[in-house]
This record gives structure tokens, sequence and C-alpha cells, in this order.
């Protein structure tokens, strides 16, 4: 999503992907954002599976399913890369965000049917690994100056349509929460400094473009 | 004040060491005292001018001109910092104080990082599955069942369009035909001597004939409309642009040894070339961007032209950047630079803004701007008038 990768001979072979430990592909998340996918790729089946089981009379829409997943692992990221997540000792990904998915989905029934725990676990689901301890969700963006948001986000929007680095940069760093050593070294530039003053100039840049929206409307 | 002593120091330094007369960095005690009465600068400038006469530079008003942008870098990163969530004093003075900048700049680094948080959220879920195949070189399912789906949606679409054709031609025949006979019913109704027999064996006939002719034309009509849609011998905007945009051959050709920059550049002592508008660092690091450019390693170029921030510095050099913008996929900002340019109407680039300017409209399907510059390039006899010439000739119809 952010390197601008082009495929080569010298990519991860996606077998090493798949069986690298969590540990080493969390400290890989942290470094680059794209290696989320692997962890979408090595833990969706199981997740939505779990959620199918669980779901009986298919109390949630099973589109809605995916989009819990998807928060999911949403929500992981953020803790990786906030929170300096680490797995405790047997725990492992996959039981994180199965225990992730199970949380929202029971949230999700209880906003539909007032029934105990026991009776949706059911049990078929109570051998399966999961922490019912975790109760992560998604940290709410709290919007203060809503005008302003607005113009923000179609500001960024068009600068994304338009290519070149300045959404990437601006997302990396306020998003991402990546240094500008780090934003250099992700996106080529020689040093720190100029990924800093390039992230200056991009700031200018969307004020004057988000100065406008707000103008226009 | 420690954070707001480093972001002073990073923000001054640089500009005080230009100074001849600095004969040392100044002490943790200078910037200490410095980034508290900076605070105030707006206010009462005059503690943070006596500050600064302390250090007996030799050109001290070169410094305080520089102060007004120093003091919005210094504001704007302790919003920064203070939305990221790392306190400083001086953010919290500026806070108590309410100062207007201060408070503008953390409600927009606010919104600027919710509105990221939450395009960035919803961009990574659209996207995972697209960052894996970008990891690994796979290709991603999704791609595979799209493509799959579009073939079949194309092959189904291009059924029904020959359906179409079909039905439409069978009604005009219809009426056609229709027409026809009332005609030569009116005419033969004076004779009224054919019988019931003949006129059934006519119709017999023509009905024959007529669906003969009806197969004919449609096939005829399709491919005709096939051919016009299709344009087999015409080339798509895509792939024009890929042959003439960063065509090693087509870049080579721009001259910068005819530029006014380069003519008036000014021969530092050691003999070297320096643009107008940059320094010597500058004008090396200008030159290594146009070898990439030439060699059309693109990004490497980009970063360094970008990085130079050539606007109102040097013209001739924000061309490349254009170019180099151009390959690596930023087409908002390449047409922005080469409108500009095409506007200045700079000598010794007149013509290469204007075929380049032409592949950034032919990239962004906007061929009715392309037409007119690739025509007055073809017109002019320059040094693109044949690929002009060839880019016309090959364009699509419509």
């Amino acid at each position: 999503m952010y390197a601008q990768r082009k495929i080569s001979p010298g990519m991860p072979d996606p077998i090493y992907l798949q069986q690298l430990p969590d540990r080493e592909l969390i400290a890989l998340i942290k470094s680059d954002p794209d290696y989320i996918s692997v962890v979408y790729k090595k833990t969706r089946e199981y997740c939505l599976r779990f959620m199918y089981k669980m779901n009986t009379g298919s109390k949630v829409k099973e589109e809605d399913l995916l989009e819990i997943y998807q928060e999911a692992v949403i929500i992981l990221y953020e803790k990786i890369i906030y929170e300096d997540f680490e797995l405790t000792n047997n725990a492992s990904i996959q039981t994180y965000l199965t225990s992730v998915c199970r949380f929202k989905l029971l949230d999700e029934f209880k906003k539909k049917f007032p029934i105990s725990l026991d009776e949706e676990d059911g049990p078929g689901l109570r051998q399966l690994e999961t922490d019912p301890g975790i109760e992560d969700e998604l940290q709410e963006i709290r919007v203060q100056n809503e005008v302003q948001y607005n113009a923000i986000q179609i500001a960024l929007e068009k600068m994304r349509k338009a290519g070149g680095n300045c959404y990437e940069i601006l997302t990396l760093y306020w998003y991402h929460g990546k240094k500008h050593e780090e934003i250099a070294e992700l996106l080529g530039y020689t040093t720190a400094d100029s990924a800093k003053n390039q992230k200056s100039r991009c700031q200018k840049k969307l004020q004057k473009i988000a100065h406008e929206e707000v103008k226009r409307d | 004040m420690e954070k707001a002593n480093v972001i002073v120091k990073d923000l001054l330094l640089p500009i005080l060491k230009e100074d001849s007369n600095l004969k040392e960095v100044p002490n943790d005690l200078f910037w200490n005292n410095f980034s508290t009465l900076f605070l105030e600068y707006p206010k009462d400038s005059k503690p943070v001018i006596a500050e600064l006469y302390r250090l007996e530079l030799n050109d001290p008003e070169k410094v305080f001109e520089e102060l007004p942008q120093i003091y919005r870098n210094y504001i704007g990163e302790l919003a920064e910092q203070y939305v990221l969530g790392n306190k400083s004093e001086a953010a919290e003075i500026l806070r108590r104080n309410r100062d207007k900048l201060f408070i503008d700049q953390v409600s927009f680094f606010r919104e600027l990082k919710n509105a990221a948080t939450s395009l960035e959220r919803s961009r990574m879920i659209r996207e995972i599955p697209a960052a894996y195949a970008a990891l690994t070189g796979e290709i991603p399912d999704e791609t595979i069942q799209a493509a799959i789906k579009k073939e079949g949606r194309e092959d189904l679409k291009a059924k029904f369009k020959a359906l179409e054709e079909e039905m439409k031609l069978d009604e005009i025949m219809e009426s056609s035909m229709n027409y026809n006979m009332s005609h030569r019913f009116k005419r033969n109704k004076e004779k009224a001597e054919f019988s019931y027999q003949e006129e059934s064996e006519s119709n017999t006939e023509t009905k024959s004939i007529r669906s003969s002719y009806k197969w004919l034309y449609a096939v005829a009509a399709i491919l005709l409309i096939g051919f016009f849609i299709w344009q087999p011998t015409q080339m798509s905007n895509d792939e024009l642009f890929n042959t003439y945009a960063g065509n090693r051959e087509v870049i080579s050709r721009v001259n910068i040894y005819a530029f006014e920059s380069v003519d008036n550049a000014v021969a530092t002592r050691g003999g070297e070339i320096q643009l107008t508008g940059l320094t010597g660092y500058e004008t090396e690091k200008a030159f290594e961007a146009i070898s990439y450019i030439r060699q059309e390693k693109f990004l490497q170029a980009k970063n360094i032209l970008e990085e130079l921030d050539l606007e109102e510095k040097n013209n001739e050099m924000l061309f490349f950047l254009a170019i180099a913008q151009m390959n690596t996929g930023d087409f908002d900002s390449a047409t922005e630079t080469l409108e500009n340019l095409n506007r200045l109407s700079i000598p010794a680039l007149e013509d290469d803004v204007k075929f380049h300017l032409a592949l950034a409209y032919i990239k962004q399907d906007d061929n009715s701007k392309a037409k007119p510059l690739l025509r007055n390039l073809e017109e002019t006899q320059g040094d693109y008038s044949r690929e002009a010439s060839d880019i016309l000739k090959n364009m699509k119809w419509f």
C-alpha cells in the first residue's frame, strides 16, 4: 500500500510469510503497515468460520460478519502501532483476533436479543480457543470541528487521487505513527529532514485545499 | 522547556550558522531563554532581538528577517506535538494564554489526525488483499475473479449489442418493405388484375430476399460499429502515453545548455556551474536529478527535486520536476506545473513543455486539450513535430 513496490525476485516468499512466527510478524508490521495483510491472509478463514458457527439462526447478516472481522484486524493493527502490543505466553494473533470477533459479535447479539452468554457461545464453540477477557474496540474518532474535519477529509482524498507522496506522507505520520526517519526510509527520501520538509509542504498544501473547501461551502 | 528548546534549535541554528561571525553553537542556557522569550515574540520582539544581539553576529538583520516564519513554524511544531500527545511546558503556556495561532494549529492538526484515521481505516480494509499481492507478487483472488467477471460481462455486452443491432435493422427493413408494398399495391390497384395466388407467391419471394439482405446488412452494420468503437488501427491513450512519456530518446532531446539559468549560471570559484536561484549544493542535486531522469529513475529524481523546493527559484528545473511527477503517477501536480510553464513561455523549453503537457492531458483522457498543442508542434516543425504528428495520426478519433 505504501512502499512503491514492484514485483521483483527479491520479494518475500508467500509460504515464508505464512509461516512467520507471530512475534516476528508483529515486528514487521511495526516497520511496514503492508505486513498487516499477512495477518489478514492467515486468520480470515478461521475467524469467519468461528463467527458462522456462533451466528446460529443468522442473527447477524453474513456480510456483517466480514465487517466485524475487518474491524478486528484494524483494532489489532492500531494496538501494534500505538500500544506496543505484545502476545502473552501461549496466545497467538489468531486467538486474539478470534476473541475480538467473539466479543464484537456478542455485542451485536446483545443489541438485537438480550440473551445469556452461555447460550450464545453454544457447546460446539466452548472448546475453540478464545480469550473471553479480551474486549478491545476501535478507538472512537472525536471530531470537535465538523466543518474543518470534513474539509480536511475532502482535501486528503483529493491528494490521494492526485497521486504523489503527500497523502502517503501525511497518513504515515498522522495515522500510522511513523517518524520522519521511517517515512524517509519507506518513501525513499535521502534524509529524515527531507521527509520532514516535504511533510511540512504537504500540510501547507492540505491547509490551502481544505480552506478552499470551507469557503466553497 | 526541553522539547521547545530542541524545536527552536532545529529551526534557528541553520540560519545562525550561515553567519560568518558565529564562533560556536550557543549553549543550552541560550536555547532555554530563547525558546521561552520566543513564545511572546508577536507581542514583544525586543527581548528576542536583544538575545540575538548577544551572539554578536555579523549580519543580525538577516536573522531578524527570518524570525516571523521561524515563529510560525515553532508554534506549528508545538501544536503538532501537542496533538500527538507529547505535552510540553511551552504548549501549556500557549494554551493557557489562549494563543490564537496555537489554538488554530491544534484544531487543524487534531482534525487532520481524525480525518487521516478515518480514511486510512477504510482504505486499509479495502486494500489489504492488494497489499498482500504487492508484498508477495501474487495476484489477489479478487482480481482474478473480477477479471473473469469482466471478460464474461464484455462478452455478454457484445452479444447484446449484436442482437440489438439486428433487431433495429429488422424494424427498419420491415417498415421499408411495408412502405414499398403499399406503394406497389396502390400502383397496381387500378389494374386490379392480380390474383391472391400471385400476391402470395410474391410475398414469399420478398420475404426470403428480405431475410438474406437483413443478415448481410446486420453483419455489415455490426462490423462497422465495431470498427468505430474498437478503432483497431488507433492507439489507446495509455499506449500513446507509455510510448512517449519517459522515453529516453525524447527526454535526451531537452537541451539544458540552452537554458537561460545555465547561461546566467554563476561560475563558482572552483569553476563549477551554479544555476540561478540555486546554491552550489542545490545545483549539484538538480544535475543529479536530471541524470536520474535520463536513466528513467523517476522516483529518485522526483524526491530530489521536491526537496529543492524549486518554485520561485528556478522555472527551468521545474520542468524536470514535472517530468518526474508525470512518470511517477502524480499527473495533477505535473499538469499544474506544465500549465504554469506553458503560460510563462520559457524560450528554451517552449516545445518541450507543450509536448509533455499534451502527454499529461492524453494520460488523463483529455484529448481535446492535447490536440491543439500537438497541432501547434506539428505546424512549427520543431523538435517534436514528428512525434506530434504521429500521436495525432494514432490517437483515437473519439
